[in-house]
Formats: structure tokens, C-alpha cells, sequence
């Protein structure tokens, strides 16, 4: 389903006089549709840059990622779009709105992706059941904790019904309580049949979840493991 | 799409809102230009009456005294036509002469009540006589000034017409340039606030932005809240102007009417409302998606 093709990504910036630095170097992996991958690895690894060049936000030095065959790196605007809605990024700062409840957050993808309100209607009830939330679908962010931010975080990533959700440290802002509750509504979302793609330097989440592991360090791929342990 | 042309406007309305005070200051520096326009429409209107007005008066106008009868008058009236460069001559009548100006007085009672208290037609009959260059008065003046017609005549009325039209055309025209002039500075002035508020809101909304980049949202639907945030700041200014336009010229009219009489302003407003109204729209819209067009142009890369 995304085959990731010898990317490499090397930073240069003449304004901050920093030349050649090696982001990624030569990535090749691939992830099956329905998959649950981790990609872990220290901070600087990687795992962001990967993540961002998934949703086309930054393009490879060399090498490039295939989405069901598709070049994304060459894909029209209008063809860009299609896979921006095929993929649901989760951020480990929830990027709420912090003017919109819960509903209202989720509501608002849908809208921007042209749903019908009674689409809006219909849906955004089913993703509030199923990241439980609601009875807090009037709050405001602000009145949210944080493992709640982020399952209406994932409500929103996955409310148009993504084929593949982009996890960059959800449980990074969490206390291991709020922790647990996130990793288990990923799990719940993958035996759903999305394919999941976690990006995390949490060594207890990688261990606790017991499925495939790819670990990053230096921008290079050290192990590739199923049913993969955290070791670094 | 529906849904889409829908959403766009309703987040561009949003944006608006969410501007508060800055929104309402933004509409009423668009309001400016807008309203500069609109004086001038009204202008013509005025100039336009004036100028109607002079052209249906006589260039000369011959009096003469009660004691005339009809029958000589219209014998100077045939002698009068036989002058070359002469247009036209038209009788008035001494009760036709009263019944113009009462028609013309009609909602002034004072005036008509004094004319009553006289009890009798003041107004002489009379000879218009329209040439075609001034040169041609000289003959008329002449040819009344004989033996023949000096103890009919009661006096006679030059009219300086054609300097008096050239000079409203030259005053018109000299508006008219001052006004553009200034039409271009303020909608300059307009264009920049409302180019450095539209910048604040894609500044300001750089979170959603993200997020509707990053779901699949095309191009044009997040530009689109922007520019419509523009085109409301000028609908909204234009809907004002129109306002505040008919709220004057209601106040003006009175007044008008008795420096000008027979000049009704309120009547020739609302009779052009439409042309009126679509020229403030279309400024204000123009001038409003302009300004966004550059504000996204510069500070919104998608």
C-alpha cells in the first residue's frame, strides 16, 4: 500500500550557514494496507521528517514514496488533495481548534473536504462513539484534558474515513493513564481495518503494543521487526 | 460544490466576524470611496437639470404690455420668425404665464396666497424666442426696437444661457476630475486596510489553514474564505453607502427643491436605485477582492 523508496533527505540553509545535514538516508520499507507500524527511534531520527513527506509538506532529496502505486511526489493538485483526505494526521499537539468544541472540531474537516450536512450529521456522532467522547462533544478544548484533546484529535483525523492514519508521539503531551487510552483506540481504529503508522521515542508504548517496529537512528533504518521490541 | 461555495462563504464570514471592530473599521474606510461615487452620480443628476432647465428657456424673452392684443403680438411673432438664425418663437399667453408659475409653485402656499391677494394676473404676455448664436439677440433687439413695436414692448430679457451652460459643463467636468483623483487616493487608502486586514486574518487563522491543507481542502477553497472576507468588506460598505446616499439626498431634497424648483432629487435617486446601488456593488467589490487577491497573493502559499 505506501512504499517508502530510498529517501533521502538532506537539509541545507544558507541563512542559518547550516550545509548537508542527513535527515534520511537511503529509507526503503514497505507497509501493507491494515498494518500497524511503529516508527521509533531517538528525537532527530527521523521520524517527522518521514511523516511530513508522507503528507507531501516536504519533498525528498533523492528516492520518493509510493501510495497504491502512485508517485505522491508527482500527483496533481487536485490528485494531492485525494491523498491529504486518504491519510489522518494525529499530532502530539492535537492542533485543535481552540475556538470550536469537540463537535464542531471534528465537524470541520468534513466540511472543508465538502461533506453534506447530513453526512456531517451522520458521522460525527459514530467517531465520537467510538473515540468516547460524547458527552464532551460541547466542550472546549481548553476544558478537555490531555489524553481527551488527542482521542478528539483522532476522531477528527479519522472522521472522513482515512485509509491510513499518520500517529506523529500522540502520547507525547500524555501521562501513561491518558497514554494507554490513546494506544488502545489506535489498536481499536486498526482492527477496524486502517492502517496505522505511529511515529514514537516511547519505549513502554512500542513494547506494550507488540506489532511491527521499524527503528530510525541517524536517518537510517537499524532494525525492521515484527512483533518488534524498542531497543536503542 | 454547493456544499464547498456554501462553506467558503460561511468561514469568510466568519473570519469577518471574528475581526470585530477591525471588521467594522475596514467597512467604513471602503464605505469612503464608495460614497465619493456615489456624490458624483447624484452631481450629474443635478448638473444634468440645470442644464435641461437652462436649454428650455428662451434665449430672448420679449413682454409685452397688457394693453396689446393677441392678434399684434403674433403679427411680431411672424416678423420675429422671418429673422435668419432664429429657431423658434412660442406665444405665451397671459394666463398661460400664470398657470406655469403656478404649476411650478405649486407646493410653495405663501407664494400662491400673495398671488391671490393681488386679485389679478400680474404676468405679461410674451414672446420666446430661441436663436442660434447670441449675434441673432442683437436682431431681434433691433427689429423691436423700431418705431413700429417700441410702445407695445415692455421690456425684454436676455438670457446668457449658453455661458451659464458652459460654465455648469466646466464645473461638472472640474468635479468630475477631482473627484476621480480622489476616487483613486481613497480607494488606494481602502485597498491597503483592507489588504492589512485580510493579511491578519490568514496570519491570524494560520492553524486552520494547516488543517485544511493537511485534510485535502483544494486550493481554492482556502483561498476562497479570504477572498470573500474581501467582497463582504465591500458588499457590506456598498449596502452602507446606499444607506447613508438615500438617508441624504431625504434630507437634502427640501432644500434642493427650493434652490432648484422643480428639481427632486429623492425622485431621480429612486428612480436609478438599481444602477445606483450595482455601481457601489461593483466598486466595493471590486475594491474588496483586490485587496485580498493581493493579501493572499503575498501571505498565503498553498
Amino acid at each position: 500500500m505506501i512504499n517508502f523508496n530510498n529517501i533521502t533527505k538532506i537539509y541545507s540553509s544558507k541563512a542559518s550557514g547550516v550545509t548537508n545535514v542527513v535527515a534520511l538516508d537511503g529509507i526503503n520499507f514497505g507497509v501493507q494496507k491494515g498494518e500497524f507500524v511503529s516508527v521509533v527511534g531517538r528525537s532527530g531520527a527521523g521520524k517527522t521528517t518521514l511523516f511530513r513527506m508522507m503528507l507531501v509538506q516536504d519533498k525528498p532529496t533523492s528516492g520518493t514514496i509510493f501510495f497504491k502505486d502512485q508517485n505522491i511526489f508527482r500527483l496533481n493538485q487536485g490528485k494531492l488533495n485525494n491523498l491529504r483526505r486518504n491519510m489522518g494526521p494525529v499530532f502530539q499537539d492535537y492542533k485543535l481548534l481552540p475556538n470550536m468544541n469537540v463537535y464542531d472540531n471534528i465537524a470541520y474537516v468534513m466540511k472543508v473536504v465538502g461533506a453534506s450536512d447530513a453526512e456531517i450529521k451522520r458521522d460525527v456522532p459514530r467517531i465520537l462513539e467510538i473515540v468516547e467522547l460524547e458527552d464532551r462533544q460541547k466542550n472546549l478544548p481548553v476544558e478537555l484534558s490531555g489524553g481527551e484533546c488527542q482521542r478528539a484529535a483522532i476522531a477528527r483525523a479519522l472522521v472522513h474515513r482515512p485509509e491510513v492514519v499518520l500517529a506523529d508521539e500522540p502520547t507525547g503531551n500524555l501521562d501513561p493513564y491518558h497514554t494507554l487510552d490513546v494506544l488502545r483506540l489506535l489498536l481499536k481504529i486498526n482492527e477496524m481495518g486502517t492502517t496505522v503508522l505511529l511515529a514514537t521515542h516511547n519505549r513502554e508504548v512500542v513494547n506494550k503494543l507488540k506489532k511491527r517496529v521499524v527503528t530510525l537512528e541517524k536517518g537510517k533504518i537499524i532494525r525492521d521487526e515484527a512483533n518488534g521490541r524498542f531497543a536503542l | 460544490m454547493f456544499n464547498s461555495l456554501k462553506r467558503i462563504i460561511g468561514l469568510g464570514w466568519q473570519n469577518l466576524a471574528r475581526d470585530g471592530g477591525i471588521a467594522v473599521a475596514n467597512v467604513f474606510i471602503v464605505m469612503i470611496p464608495i460614497l465619493l461615487t456615489s456624490a458624483l452620480f447624484v452631481a450629474k443628476d443635478v448638473s444634468d437639470f440645470l442644464i435641461d432647465d437652462l436649454q428650455a428657456k428662451a434665449d430672448i424673452s420679449i413682454y409685452f404690455n397688457d394693453s396689446v392684443s393677441q392678434d399684434d403680438i403674433l403679427k411680431v411673432q411672424d416678423n420675429v420668425r422671418g429673422i435668419p438664425g432664429v429657431t423658434g418663437v412660442e406665444y405665451v399667453s397671459k394666463d398661460e404665464a400664470l398657470a406655469a408659475f403656478t404649476k411650478r409653485h405649486e407646493n410653495e402656499p405663501v407664494l400662491l396666497e400673495s398671488l391671490q391677494e393681488i386679485n389679478e394676473n400680474p404676468f405679461l404676455p410674451s414672446l420666446n424666442v430661441n436663436a442660434e448664436t447670441t449675434a441673432q439677440y442683437e436682431q431681434v433687439a433691433a427689429l423691436l426696437a423700431g418705431d413700429d413695436y417700441r410702445d407695445m414692448v415692455n421690456k425684454v430679457n436676455y438670457s446668457e444661457k449658453k455661458t451659464v451652460i458652459e460654465n455648469i459643463f466646466a464645473l461638472t467636468a472640474g468635479a468630475q476630475k477631482v473627484g476621480l483623483s480622489l476616487f483613486i487616493l481613497l480607494g488606494l487608502v481602502s485597498v491597503m486596510v483592507t489588504f492589512n486586514t485580510v493579511s491578519m486574518a490568514i496570519r491570524g487563522r494560520g492553524i486552520e489553514v494547516g488543517i485544511q491543507r493537511l485534510v485535502g481542502a483544494s486550493r481554492w477553497f482556502i483561498r476562497g474564505q479570504f477572498l470573500v472576507q474581501g467582497v463582504i468588506f465591500g458588499i457590506l460598505g456598498a449596502l452602507f453607502s446606499l444607506f447613508v446616499t438615500l438617508a441624504v439626498c431625504w434630507y437634502l431634497n427640501p432644500f434642493l427643491a427650493t434652490i432648484l424648483p422643480g428639481m427632486d432629487v429623492w425622485q431621480n435617486v429612486m428612480r436609478n436605485l438599481w444602477p445606483l446601488f450595482g455601481v457601489q456593488l461593483a466598486i466595493g467589490a471590486g475594491l474588496g477582492m483586490f485587496s485580498s487577491l493581493i493579501a493572499i497573493g503575498r501571505h498565503l502559499k498553498v
